[in-house]
Parts: C-alpha cells; structure tokens; sequence
C-alpha cells in the first residue's frame, strides 16, 4: 500500500517544537523538562504531584535504558512531548519513547583521541531550541542535531582539545542564544563563557572567566598565571528574565593546589558571575573562594528565589558552595547578605560583613600535608541542589569529610595536567577508610533565612546525587552504595529505596508519559525510570 | 561473535604511540601489487555491496575520485574501513591490521590515474529546481526542510551520481529499511501513518505525518503494514532541458553541513 498521506502531509513547514517562550514558561507544562534544570531559576522543583507520599510505596521500575558505555553517567535528560533525549557517555545522543524507553533514534559521535578530560569522559546533558538540539562534546566541539531524525545540521569546533579545553556543561537555551562555557580547568586552560548562534554555530559573544590585560581583575592574577589561570565552566547556569542576567558558577583555578605561582585573588574563579545574556557584559560577581588553593570549584547550580528577607520581598540566590558555607546573595547587585558553613569547615574563621571568608593560614597546602575540612570534593559538588517553595527549605546532598591536602610543584606543558600534587583522601570508602576522620554524606534541609540545619538524612556512605523535590511533597535522591531513594520533604524520613546496583551520579528528574508522572535517575551505566503500579 | 574490543587492540597493534595520540600521520606499509589485490578480494566481499564492484559508489561514496570526506590520510582510512563512520550506514570491520592496510591500497588504486565524476549541470540552478520541485517539503539540507524522507545534507559525499539519478527518477527501486513506511489503524479507529524508525516484537516508533515521534504499542493497533517503497514519487520525464542534470549537479555538492556552500 503506498501512503500517499504521508507525502501530502510533508509539503507544509512545520512551527518550531521548543520555543524560548514554552522554556520561559515551564511550569505551564510541568509534564516536560525543557531545560537542564527544567526551569530557568534551577530549583530542581517539579510541580508534578502524582507520585506523593502517601503512594509512593506504589513505586515501581517502568523500563531501563542500558548505554552502551562504561563512563560514568552524571547526563540528565530532556522530556520533550513524551520523548526522552539522553546522552550516552560520552557523546552519542538517543531520542527514546518516554512512556516505553524504545528507541526512535540515535547519533554517534566519536571524540578525538587528542582529547584531556579531568575527571572521565562524560557529559552533562543537552540544549534544545526550535527542533534542534545542542550538545557539547568532550573534545571541544558544540553539535546541533535535528530532534526529529537525529540527522547532524552543524559541528562547530568551539575550543581547542589539545590545549586541555573539553566541554561537558549542558548548554543553556535563552532568547536567540546557546549559552555554554569551557571545561579543563586542571588543564591551564582560560576559562570562558560563550554565547553561541544557534542557527549557524558562530559565536556572537565570549566572556572570559579569567580576565586578561586591561581587564578589571587582571590585577588580581601574578605576572603571566593568567594566561593558564583555569576558571571552568562545569555546570549550566540560570537565568533570570526580569532582570535580564544569567549565573554561572566557575570553577578553580590553575593550578588547584599551589597558590604560590598565581598569587592574589584570582578572579573570577571560585566565583558566580553574572551576564547579561544579549552582549556577555559584567553585571556583577561574588567569588566565594578568594586565592582557593584546595580546588573549590563554585561548580553549583545558581538557584533563584523570590522571597521575604528581613521583612521585604527580594530576589535571592541561595549557594550552598564546595567551600564548605552557605551563602544568600541578591541576585540583582551580587550584595551578600549571609552565610554560615553548613559542613564541618577548618580553612576559615567565618565570612566577614562582605561574605569574604576569614582564611586560617595553616590550612594552606604545605608539602607534608595538612588535613583540612571540607575535603577535596568539597562539603557538596556539582550535583543539583533543590528548593522548595512550599516548605521553603533549601536541599543539598552534603559531604562531611577530610582531605590531606599536598603542595607540589606545578609544571606546566601545552594540554598536559597542570595541578601542583593530589590530596590524599580524594574519596571516602567506608569499607577501607580506618583513619579517625573517615566522614560521611548526609541530605540535608537548611532554612535560608539562618542557614541552619532543618533536618538531615544521614548516610552511612556519600552521594554524587543531586536532588529533585515535588509537588507531592517528596525529595528524591540518590547514592554512590546505588541507593535511589525518596524522603519526606518536611522532615527527611524515608518514605520509599530501592537497589538500583551501581552509583548514582546525577540529578533526579521527573516527567509525565501517557498522562502519568514517572521519575529518572541514573545509575551504573543506565537510566532507570519509575512510575506508579497501574 | 565480534569481540568489541578487538578492533581498538588490532589498531594498537600496528599504529605506533606517536600516531595514536595524533602527533603524526602514519603511511600504509602494505603497498606492493600483492597487498592491492589481497585487499581488493577483501574489498568484493565485504565492501563492494555499497561502493560498487569498481568503486563507483552506489549506496555508498564513489571512492574513485580520490576525495575521501572523512580524512585522505592512510591511517584516515585505516580508522574509516575499522571503526566505520557513526551516524552513517558505514559500520566497523574486524579485519587485521595487514588486512586493514591491505583495503587501503586498494581502495587508494581505485582513484589512481582517473579524474573525479563530474556532474554535468549547474547546481546553483539545480538548487532552483529543488525548491521549485518542493523537495524541501521531505528532505532536509543543513537543518532545514522536512523530514519524511532522507536527510539529503551530505547526500552527494555518500551517493555516487548514478546513484542520485536513480533515486529521483525510480525512487522505489532501492529503499533502506530506515526509509519504509508504515500505516496502522488502532483499535479506536484512529489512523496514524509516518516514517518508520524503530520496530520491536511489541512496538513500533515512528515519525508521523506531522513530523511528531510517535510510538505505539502493537497490542493497541487492529491494522499495521510496512511499505517498502518509496513514498515519494518518481520524476522520470518531469524536468525540461537541463533541469535534471542540473538538480544532479546540486545533489552532488551536498558534501555535508560544513561544507555545503550551494545549499545556503
């Protein structure tokens, strides 16, 4: 039979799938996650209250997308009109039936074996404008691929892999633009963030999270270091439409553990950065980790509240950092106005009427070591945080660990790993670690307002989860013992677990197929998404 | 069974250090007319299928014009002939080195001393003809256009001209399974028709006439047929003068997104 329909049917041009304005206005189609973080503030919030307390113990597996990879898997996907977009480590995309994971197509891309990344080969998730999606690949390059058929429509090589550049970030779809930065930071690489065209590839602006000469901040780099000075860009930003800036976390500076050859603040790593998206120009910055010599990377999600502070109604950013405090900013002028450390912290007195930390100088890294809390990995990393008005706490899956942290001697060669030594103590095992420090993780609920501890969650290993919380009032998160697991989002309890047989490395998220909430995580080399028992 | 690591340890087997790691291209060691012709029976067993018995191209590139898209270099086509091309119908092989090298000479001594197909039209006109014949409502150059039919932006880097030719006049006569249609009616009555993508014992996905991926249980469905032709139709005796050659023309210097100056 010949389907003559079909043919017909192709004459007219279709409107384009995923405007700027259906990401704008997420929540009026909570069913979808359009953005990396769903929303423009990173809330990690998801109105959907299908699943919820009460019926959680109906949890069941709907289906599991096993990758064809063995890199680790920290990607959250996207849900467009019930299809799954997904990145198989390190940077094949697959679009897959929301309802039943089927496959409807896939697209291959093999990085250049002239390609450094820190810390595996992995990527965050993707982009989507129009019915293009937008991926960064590991080396170097941002892909645009029809969302449709998964056919290429344009590679552009954005930064150079053979001088330690790599990009992992998901990009961020606002207006007109792909906004995405640079990776590499334990590379000397100059860190940047670059807003992208999303039709032909070609950059229209670039901010370099490292300032060069002539810049202001320059002054706070020694003699050259700046050319090397790092400044990644590991983790998507935020956007708020009103005031018409994007955040952007940056990350450490080059080298990670000697401070000595880059003396001074070393701006604008360690620091939130705020852009305005249309030209890439300097709002504002706060750089929690001034001169950071224990590799602290501001490599959170900036997440954006409007709520009362001290009587008045303000737009805030809450952060809890790697550094180990929690910070409240107004995002409109970067002014501080608390913090408090929501870890154990052995590095600084406190935070001074500025939000600058007061450093003690025997917790710099000396050559026979020093133990300093929190740990290398920091009292939290890279995995979502999540906000909850309805509660009005602030999660964040917590480390309370210790590294030894070394001084060495950087040497620094084009592309080639430019650290200065490697703490001891990266990574809490619970099986092998006997030394008396050995820590743990915990999920833990703070009040913006204090920054003090509502509730926690304490574990007896770590996690590299984020978080997502609900409409039905559940925190979900997850473990690196392979735990995904769902907490009363009032009080911490646990509410539902399951064994999901390898560690989770990313962010929860939540979507509706066939008119029914289901919720994704990542674990081991597969995503596995869950659903009520019909 | 095909162990997955095999060509990745074949390829470190002969490429030395400095060439893994890019620092320096690598010439093919097996070059006499004894190694050409080892390759070329590997090259009509394994190869011929998509490239043409000479090299023509045919489903895949002509490989007689010397021109190679994904890298000229021998150790290019070493990588090429082993690890395939992702996103293409090119797969992997799982030959040994000598025998990889021994494709390469080869396919190297299928261009020597031949001058590349020309097309004869002109394909900036040729790109009128296309949107006049309302080609862009199916296929996709560079992003832009339908998606009923296949994706035509690196089309003349992968089909010999003969190739082309025939798929615009007899579109039928050679359909990949990714390019079948289907038709099902659900147990509701409702129609649903598109491109066939995907297609397991109890589901079918496919991209639907309104360019939506759709997926349907096979369980829900009261009528499901495949179409194994083309739904495009055929244009034999449709074009006036040079119309045609030059529609070839322009098929043929869609040589990818990067490259496609005539599609702008």
């Amino acid at each position: 039979m010949r389907i003559f329909g079909l043919f017909l049917s192709c004459a007219f041009v279709l409107t384009a799938q995923v405007t700027y304005e259906r990401i704008l206005n997420a929540d009026k189609e909570p069913g979808n996650w359009l953005t990396y973080s769903r929303t423009y503030d990173s809330n990690h919030y998801t109105p959907l209250d299908g699943i919820h307390r009460e019926n959680i113990k109906n949890l069941e597996l709907k289906w599991v997308f096993q990758a064809a990879s063995l890199e680790k898997f920290e990607m959250t996907p996207l849900i467009v009109d019930g299809v799954v977009y997904a990145v198989q480590m390190p940077n094949d995309i697959v679009a897959l039936d929301a309802a039943t994971g089927r496959r409807f197509w896939e697209y291959k891309h093999i990085p250049d074996s002239k390609t450094n990344v820190c810390c595996g080969r992995v990527n965050r998730g993707l982009a989507i404008l129009g019915d293009t999606l937008y991926m960064g690949t590991i080396d170097g390059k941002l892909l645009a691929v029809d969302a449709k058929t998964g056919a290429l429509v344009f590679a552009r090589q954005l930064v150079d892999p053979t001088g330690g550049y790599s990009l992992t970030v998901a990009p961020l779809a606002v207006k007109d633009k792909i906004i995405l930065g640079a990776a590499g930071g334990e590379y000397g690489i100059r860190g940047r963030v670059m807003a992208i065209d999303p039709k032909t590839g070609e950059e229209i602006w670039r901010f370099y999270t490292i300032p060069g000469p002539g810049e202001p901040g320059h002054e706070t780099w020694s003699e050259d270091s700046w050319e090397r000075g790092g400044g990644s860009i590991w983790v998507t930003g935020s956007y708020d439409p009103e005031l018409n800036l994007t955040y952007w976390g940056v990350g450490n500076p080059s080298p990670d553990w000697n401070g000595d050859v880059r003396l001074g603040d070393n701006l604008y790593t360690d620091s939130v950065i705020a852009l305005d998206p249309d030209t890439g120009k300097l709002k504002w910055h706060f750089q929690f980790t001034p001169h950071d010599e224990w590799d602290w990377d501001a490599v959170q999600l900036p997440v954006l509240v409007d709520r009362e502070w001290e009587g008045k109604p303000r737009k805030l950013m809450l952060w809890a950092n790697r550094n180990g405090f929690f910070y409240v900013l107004d995002r409109e002028t970067g002014e501080f106005l608390h913090g408090n450390n929501f870890v154990k912290v052995t590095w600084a007195k406190g935070l001074d009427k500025h939000g600058r930390p007061i450093k003690i100088p025997e917790a710099a890294p000396t050559r026979e070591g020093v133990r300093v809390w929190p740990s290398v990995q920091g009292g939290t990393n890279w995995y979502a945080p999540a906000y909850n008005e309805k509660t009005g706490l602030f999660y964040v899956s917590a480390w309370e660990y210790s590294s030894v942290y070394h001084k060495g001697d950087p040497q620094y060669t084009r592309g080639n790993r430019y650290v200065g030594s490697l703490p001891r103590g990266v990574w809490p095992n619970t099986m092998t670690d006997v030394e008396e420090q050995q820590g743990h993780g915990a999920i833990r609920a703070l009040s913006p307002e204090t920054g003090e501890k509502e509730w926690e969650f304490k574990m007896t290993g770590v996690s590299e989860s984020g978080l997502l919380v609900t409409g039905g009032d559940v925190l979900f998160s997850g473990s690196l013992e392979g735990y995904f697991m769902a907490l009363d989002a009032f009080n911490g309890e646990r509410l539902w677990s399951t064994n999901l047989g390898g560690r989770i490395a990313a962010s929860p998220i939540a979507f509706e197929a066939g008119g029914k909430q289901m919720v994704a995580i990542a674990a081991g080399n597969s995503m596995f998404v869950f659903g009520l028992r019909d | 069974m095909r162990h997955p690591l095999l060509p990745a340890l074949l390829l470190a087997a002969v490429v030395p250090a400095s060439a893994q790691h890019g620092h320096a291209t690598l010439s093919n060691p097996y070059t006499s007319s004894e190694d050409v012709a080892a390759g070329g029976l590997i090259y009509r067993s394994h190869c011929a299928i998509c490239h043409g018995l000479k090299g023509e191209g045919g489903r895949g590139a002509d490989l007689t014009t010397g021109m190679f898209r994904h890298g000229a270099n021998d150790d290019d086509l070493y990588r090429t002939i082993s690890e395939g091309i992702p996103g293409t119908e090119m797969p992997g092989t799982f030959f040994n080195g000598r025998q990889l090298w021994q494709i390469v000479a080869y396919v190297r001594s299928l261009s020597e001393g031949r001058a590349a197909e020309q097309a004869n039209g002109d394909p900036i006109k040729g790109r009128a003809v296309y949107r006049a014949k309302g080609c862009g409502g199916c296929h996709l150059v560079n992003g832009e256009g339908g998606r009923m039919g296949p994706d035509l932006s690196q089309v003349g880097a992968q089909r010999s001209l003969g190739h082309l030719q025939m798929s615009v006049t007899q579109p039928s006569a050679n359909v990949l399974p990714q390019h079948w249609s289907v038709s099902a009616v659900t147990k509701g009555g409702k129609k649903i028709s598109g491109l066939r993508m995907n297609e397991d014992t109890f589901s079918v996905q496919l991209l639907d006439a309104d360019e939506r991926l759709v997926s349907l249980s096979k369980a829900d469905l009261s009528q499901f047929e495949i179409d194994r032709n083309s739904s495009m139709p055929a244009y034999e005796g449709q074009f006036k003068g040079r119309e045609f050659d030059d529609l070839i023309a322009y098929l043929a210097s869609l040589q990818g997104p990067e490259s496609n100056s005539a599609a702008e």
